[in-house]
């Protein structure tokens, strides 16, 4: 895999996903060009989470956690699961994630938080200096310089400011894929309208951004390109303009819900 | 017969069910030595370090002035209740091989032991356990860290260099303990007691004794750091899994003490 230079064009062949004895997914067939920004919807609970887990080759799971995989999943030409760990820790050092909660850590603060990527995966050859600025520049980007406050700690965020400070941790690194796991889920419309716009911002170089989703509503202004996963399968919808005018049951409740709300 | 053989499954079960704990903790010190083995080497050398650092103020410096009360009192009553069968027999020259015997090899250790089980233990089992059920293990591992070598790794170092000074500064609060009945009682002076002491002191014992700090503050983390991340999804889990650090912690260190006494002071 080109390490150095990673676009993040991805394609899953043929991947079925078992887990605890549950299908998640069914024979998915799926490629994304580089620089694309892709959301994966459906309903909570459908899988949407293990789409993007996948990618970075299931972290979290726990040996004795019952996993079943067929198929391949390749990043850049070259088969995620083929990489032995350490190699598949080099290839997520560029993969950025926002968690559902933001997955910070809480101990930490925010700005610790941040820069933990960065630090740890470069603090020998980074200065100090050099890290701030970096630190710097994704928060200003995002309008959250007044969370770097000395001592702040991420339980005293809201969920919008935590999933900001996520995805200024994502960015720091400088992501060729930047994954999203559900951030709208629980978000007011407004929040999380402005929250995808700002993860559809592009860091520098290309960048592949993939969203999972459980409400279409706050993405169809920002998103490119709409998949839906319904019963383990995944239904290409298009873009927004195809997705408003699609007959799935799911996507005409979402969408009436949205109606409604207005 | 039924009931026979409820009890043979179940025992059968429970076998089976404690040699997979067993091995799966095996497992897991593997990947935490073979992280130890990187770990000053690595990239996250800088990071991890921040998280030793953390792991030494919190268990050794935070809990010097409980420790440094609970010697001084033990010091001082292992000496208030032995002093008077001493001098009733003329042999209170013995102070010193009491106090080595009862503090340096067996209770300092011990009871630092146990007050790192109780408060940096337990506050490790439901750190990591709170770690993976909130998703920062998921995270961390999302972002290409490696869990072993900056949330584990620097939790068993810093617990072994702070259990390590910890014995040192209980030893020596303790026989301050001791001198404080001995300078009333007997009117000893310093330098007596001092001497007592050291006449007492072989080399071995002090060498056992610091590094039974060494080999109790790395299995301490090591276990609570294990039980710590098998929490799975819930919050309930977190006392369960603190509750399991703790009892096998204790189990070790009493055990793998009276071994060490029965190795080197007995056989």
């Amino acid at each position: 895999m080109s390490v150095l230079k990673p676009t993040g064009a991805i394609e899953f062949v043929n991947v079925t996903l078992e887990v605890e004895g549950r299908r998640f997914l069914e024979g998915i067939d799926l490629k994304i060009p580089a620089g694309q920004t892709v959301a994966v919807c459906g309903q909570a609970d459908s899988g949407k989470s293990f789409i993007l887990r996948l990618l970075q080759g299931l972290p979290g799971m726990q040996k004795e956690d019952k996993v079943r995989l067929w198929g391949d999943i390749v990043v850049d030409g070259e088969s995620i699961y083929d990489l032995n760990e350490s190699s598949l820790r080099q290839v997520r050092r560029r993969m950025g994630v926002v968690m559902r909660q933001g997955g910070l850590i809480d101990n930490m603060d925010i700005g610790h938080n941040i820069t933990l990527p960065l630090v740890y995966h470069e603090g020998s050859d980074l200065a100090t200096e050099e890290v701030e600025k970096r630190c710097q520049h994704v928060v200003a980007s995002l309008g959250i310089t007044h969370l770097l406050k000395p001592g702040l700690r991420p339980v005293m965020l809201n969920r919008e400011e935590k999933l900001l400070v996520a995805l200024a941790r994502a960015w720091i690194v400088d992501p060729y894929l930047l994954l999203a796991d559900d951030p709208v889920n629980g978000l007011g419309e407004a929040v999380a309208r402005r929250f995808i716009a700002q993860f559809c911002q592009c860091p520098a170089g290309v960048c592949t951004r993939i969203v999972g989703a459980s409400r279409l509503g706050p993405l169809l202004e920002s998103i490119e390109r709409f998949l839906l996963l319904d019963n383990g399968e995944l239904i290409e919808l298009g873009d927004a303009e195809a997705v408003r005018k699609s007959h799935h049951p799911w996507v005409s409740a979402e969408l009436g819900c949205q109606t409604a709300a207005f | 017969m039924v009931l026979l053989r409820d009890f043979v499954l179940g025992l059968g079960k429970n076998f089976v069910e404690m040699a997979t704990n067993a091995w799966r903790l095996f497992a897991f010190s593997v990947e935490v030595v073979i992280a130890l083995g990187y770990f000053l080497g690595r990239q996250g050398f800088r990071a991890a370090f921040r998280v030793t650092t953390q792991q030494v103020y919190f268990t050794g410096l935070e809990a010097m002035p409980f420790l440094g009360l609970l010697s001084l009192l033990l010091g001082f009553t292992v000496i208030a209740q032995s002093l008077p069968q001493l001098q009733g027999v003329g042999a209170h020259a013995l102070i010193g091989q009491i106090l080595v015997i009862s503090i340096v090899r067996e209770l300092g250790p011990i009871i630092t032991a146990m007050v790192v089980i109780t408060r940096s233990g337990t506050a490790m089992a439901a750190q990591m356990a709170t770690n993976r059920i909130t998703g920062e293990v998921e995270a961390l591992e999302g972002m290409g860290i490696d869990v072993y070598h900056y949330l584990v790794v620097p939790r068993v170092l810093g617990c072994m260099l702070s259990l390590f000074c910890m014995i040192v500064y209980f030893d020596v609060i303790a026989l301050i303990g001791g001198f404080l009945v001995a300078s009333t009682r007997l009117t000893m002076p310093f330098s007596l007691y001092v001497q007592y002491i050291f006449d007492s002191l072989s080399p071995l014992d002090l060498y056992l004794s610091l590094s039974k700090g060494l080999l109790f503050g790395g299995v301490i983390a090591l276990f609570s750091c294990y039980h710590g991340l098998r929490a799975r999804r819930a919050a309930f889990e977190i006392p369960m899994v603190a509750r399991s650090g703790v009892i096998q912690s204790m189990f070790f260190v009493f055990v793998s003490s009276a071994l060490i006494s029965a190795l080197f002071y007995w056989i």
